[in-house]
């Protein structure tokens, strides 16, 4: 599969071809043990290996930066994404919410947690970051900006001299327990809506901090996640990302990168598969030919590569459209998390439909553990769940193309 | 593994990627990858990456982004092969 120019840079290409080779070599032969690897010995050399090269930031790359220190796109670190999950859809996911953790801080220029992400990565090896954003009462209500204006966030932060004050609980957080830092997505004063929403940067070693047993879930095992619980957490004012206003633009901002990865890590979970039934159906025989030579199944493969060729080219339009801002609009516009919720949705449903078909073309060989196919079946289905799920995307998609009108 | 087989193997890297940088005077150990031979930082990923695959060894990000020539590559290398061979035989006895 090729990529196309002018989108995508010599410098994408390489990257690509590095990308590729790590998961070659390192995550395909041993993709079917991650799901028993419960205390991460495995996947944990892989993360060692992609910080050390600085190809762990994922998503946030655009604001952050390669083992150089050289600017990265959001076009370059989409492709990382795919790359990754085309081996395993969590090591593409965990790779970006390291960066996305830290986009806030980065875009906001504070210097405080920039600082302090700059010494961990001085000193540990892989380092990961945690965005704290869903509470066990809700997570769309939280994602819903535009209705709620922040006001259903029950995790508070209280001003205390120089101090913020954190109470409250987070659910299903990537990595919690595990990274290095948390960025708590906060409410400061419910009457003031939007203006209260703070993201606030907690250490994992702050008094007052503690985390719940990782949750047992279907699939994606190297995206572990548990709850978070403050207890009168205190962490020094200038934690705060950024200030009043400017925080929710933040965590918008932060929405439309998400969903421009989880489309990536589908395209390239979707991918997997089709790699993998590519390969089976050009070896199994029925009627005197390959399985691929009959039409129907033919048929079906062709929807399944129609299906990823789009994704991705639209997920790469709106990476695009990210790197170039200031002639599409900022990530935080009603327009881009549009379309960045478009490339989610349809990339998720296609990741679905890829998988499911792989899997009927394999027939029960497909359900087997000892066959790639129902790996990616469990992994890129979580994908589409996370963010707000399918339904409050397709709300944000649809007000893209109509004035909303939320109280 | 000796110093002179390290340099030959990491050279022969270094020519394999960087074939129109390096020219027909060859490697000149005292330069450094990025600033001396123009190139762009994902080239040098690449070279480490093919060095790690190669020698089987593990190269952390302060060597990655801190070495100051290609001498001290090969220094590390061989540091790091030799200490992998030391503990192999260890693991015989």
């Amino acid at each position: 599969m090729e990529y196309i120019s002018p989108i995508i840079t010599e410098t994408d290409h390489s990257i690509r071809k590095i990308v590729q080779k790590i998961t070659d070599q390192d995550i395909l032969p041993i993709r079917k043990q991650l799901d028993d690897d419960k205390e991460h010995l495995i996947i944990n050399k892989i993360y060692k290996k992609l910080h050390n090269l600085g190809l762990d930031a994922g998503v946030s790359l655009a604001e952050n930066y390669d083992a150089y220190e050289r600017k990265i796109s959001h076009v370059t670190s989409s492709i990382i994404t795919e790359e990754l999950s085309r081996g395993d859809a969590g090591i593409g996911i965990v790779s970006s919410i390291n960066g996305w953790a830290l986009i806030p801080a980065y875009t906001a220029n504070n210097q405080a947690i920039i600082q302090l992400h700059k010494q961990a990565i001085e000193n540990e090896s892989p380092v990961f970051a945690s965005f704290a954003m869903t509470e066990p009462d809700s997570g769309c209500d939280i994602e819903n900006i535009p209705l709620w204006h922040g006001k259903t966030i029950k995790t508070s932060a209280r001003k205390e001299n120089d101090s913020w004050i954190i109470n409250g609980s987070k659910a299903l957080v990537s990595n919690a327990g595990i990274s290095s830092f948390y960025c708590v997505v906060c409410q400061t004063d419910h009457t003031k809506g939007t203006n209260g929403v703070a993201l606030i940067y907690v250490p994992r070693n702050t008094p007052g901090l503690s985390f719940g047993p990782f949750e047992k879930k279907a699939g994606l095992q190297s995206d572990r996640n548990a709850s978070i619980f403050f207890d009168n957490v205190r962490v020094p004012i200038h934690f705060r990302a950024s200030q009043d206003g400017d925080d929710a633009k933040l965590l918008i901002a932060n929405l439309t990168y998400g969903r421009l990865a989880s489309g990536a890590a589908a395209v390239g979970g979707a991918r997997g598969a089709f790699e993998e039934v590519l390969d089976y159906t050009s070896q199994r025989y029925v009627g005197g030919k390959t399985i691929q030579e009959h039409s129907i199944v033919a048929g079906m493969l062709a929807e399944m590569a129609t299906g990823i060729e789009t994704a991705r080219a639209y997920y790469l339009q709106v990476a695009y459209m990210l790197d170039n801002s200031s002639q599409f609009g900022p990530a935080y516009s009603e327009k881009i998390l549009c379309y960045a919720s478009i490339c989610k949705n349809y990339a998720t449903e296609m990741a679905i439909s890829t998988t499911n078909k792989a899997m009927e073309l394999m027939g029960s060989y497909g359900y087997l553990r000892d066959y790639n196919v129902e790996k990616y079946w469990r992994d890129v289905k979580e994908i589409q769940l996370w963010l707000g799920g399918a339904q409050l995307g397709r709300f944000d998609i649809a007000r893209g193309y109509y004035p909303f009108k939320g109280n | 593994m000796e110093l002179n087989q390290v340099k030959d193997e990491v050279n022969a890297i270094i020519e394999e990627i960087l074939k129109d940088k390096i020219g027909d005077q060859g490697i000149d150990p005292e330069k450094h990858l990025i600033k001396d031979y123009h190139i762009e930082s994902i080239k040098a990923l690449e070279i480490f990456l093919s060095i790690m695959d190669e020698f089987n060894i593990e190269l952390d990000r302060k060597t990655i982004i801190q070495f100051k020539n290609i001498n001290e590559i090969y220094q590390r290398v061989h540091e790091l092969v030799n200490k992998k061979n030391v503990s192999k035989k260890r693991g015989f006895r």
